[in-house]
């Protein structure tokens, strides 16, 4: 893309940009050094959001970039458990063993969860039964 | 008024400039690669990673310097297969260093950044629209190319998601590949996706390394008998041969490989160690159609 004041028939340089946080907009600023003319183009969460989904910045960076920083930055990578803050019982532990592989860190999550918005810190087979039945497991 | 073409520069936007430097770092990090194989099928369910993990590590117990790039971002299951799925990333110099799995293997994915492995994988960003998820997902794929420290590798396999738009995607960073390899089960559903794809494939410049023939077969437990519960016999191989594209090999159902989705590849003697041998000959086929003359 490139901006041309009609004017005086020169390039337009690009000036500054600034981003709006609470919706995601952009406003770029361009400027005519011929005529000193400016103007900004805003572009909407979904414009900005294209030029950013490239891994670039409008106007050059000022800080080199990270490795793989786009990927660090965007991709929502879920809750990390956070290990010690519910304990199982045996029973239940030999109980989860049961569910297939590929469910039991999902299941084993939920529980928790249940067992957590319920204030229980400790996972026994009834609460495994509790939680199977709000969640329609 | 002035045309496009009449005015220099881009007026200190400098996108065009960041664009060339990131695709300048690719070709960068690509020169010690000296080998770039895709695995892909068009068909989803035919064993892609299976084979992909299969590949490497039977190339990697040869003695070669082996990585995997998990192009599925969407399902990746590459790390799992290497059973290094919670290993912990860390920056080394310009790059992210590679976790490695069994013989030394080099692992590169999307899964290998997120803290939940059940959840799947979303991106930050408006969520009325998401014409831009496709840019993102290229450029995502850019990133585990480019901004890993792969090192000097001999291989580099790229184990690719059913949609053909990942391959264009792998194609337009990469430029041409050393070649292709496409996977097929025996059924006549599989083989009419998989011609597409090696049309398409061919279209887009990319060398065509041969079809393998995934899960054909199996020798009974208890006497040992073949069987084979899809139809077709062995005119498979004369058919891909017709359309040029030669016939690798065809890999038997192997209860040892479910370990790699189980537990992961292990080592020595590995866990799925004898299914492995399958792939001996197919390798000696990659191996002379790139021209190595190491074995």
């Amino acid at each position: 893309m490139k901006l041309l004041c009609v004017k005086c028939d020169e390039a337009m340089k690009f000036k500054d940009a600034e981003g709006d946080s609470t919706d995601g907009s952009s406003g770029l600023v361009f400027v005519c050094n011929k005529c000193g003319n400016s103007f900004a183009m805003l572009i909407n969460q979904m414009e900005a959001q294209l030029v950013k989904s490239l891994g670039v910045q409008v106007g050059g960076r000022k800080e080199p970039a990270q490795p793989m920083e786009m990927i660090k930055e965007a991709l929502v990578t879920g809750e990390a458990q956070k290990p010690g803050s519910v304990s199982w019982d045996g029973d239940a532990e030999e109980r989860l063993k049961k569910v297939p592989m590929f469910v039991r860190p999902m299941v084993r999550k939920g529980i928790e969860r249940y067992a957590a918005d319920n204030g229980l810190s400790r996972i026994t087979t009834d609460v495994m039964d509790k939680a199977k039945q709000k969640s329609g497991m | 008024m002035k045309k496009y073409k009449e005015v220099v520069g881009d007026g200190g936007s400098n996108i065009i400039a960041q664009v060339t430097e990131k695709l300048s770092a690719l070709s960068a990090r690509m020169k010690n690669v000296k080998y770039k194989i895709a695995v892909m099928s068009g068909k989803g369910g035919v064993g892609k990673s299976t084979v992909t993990v299969s590949l490497a590590a039977n190339m990697a117990k040869n003695g070669f310097k082996v990585g995997i790039l998990d192009a599925d971002l969407n399902g990746p299951s590459i790390p799992k297969m290497m059973g290094i799925e919670t290993a912990k990333l860390a920056t080394e110099g310009d790059g992210v260093r590679p976790p490695t799995g069994a013989y030394g293997i080099k692992i590169m994915s999307t899964e290998l950044f997120m803290s939940a492995h059940g959840q799947p994988i979303n991106w930050d960003g408006p969520s009325s629209t998401y014409s831009w998820i496709s840019v993102m997902e290229a450029t995502a794929l850019r990133e585990l190319v480019a901004d890993t420290a792969w090192g000097e590798l001999d291989f580099l396999f790229i184990d690719l998601p059913p949609v053909l738009a990942r391959f264009r995607d792998l194609t337009q960073l990469l430029g041409k590949l050393d070649g292709t390899i496409v996977v097929t089960i025996p059924t006549g559903i599989s083989n009419r996706i998989v011609v597409k794809s090696i049309n398409a494939v061919r279209e887009m410049g990319s060398p065509i390394i041969g079809v393998i023939e995934n899960m054909k077969g199996f020798a009974c437990v208890k006497c040992g008998a073949e069987n084979n519960p899809y139809e077709g016999g062995d005119e498979m191989a004369e058919s891909f041969d017709w359309i040029g594209a030669p016939y690798l090999g065809r890999v038997p159902f192997d209860k040892k490989l479910l370990a790699l989705s189980n537990e992961g590849l292990t080592e020595p003697g590995a866990n799925a160690g004898g299914a492995l041998d399958a792939f001996d000959g197919i390798n000696k086929k990659i191996l002379a159609f790139v021209g190595e003359t190491r074995s």
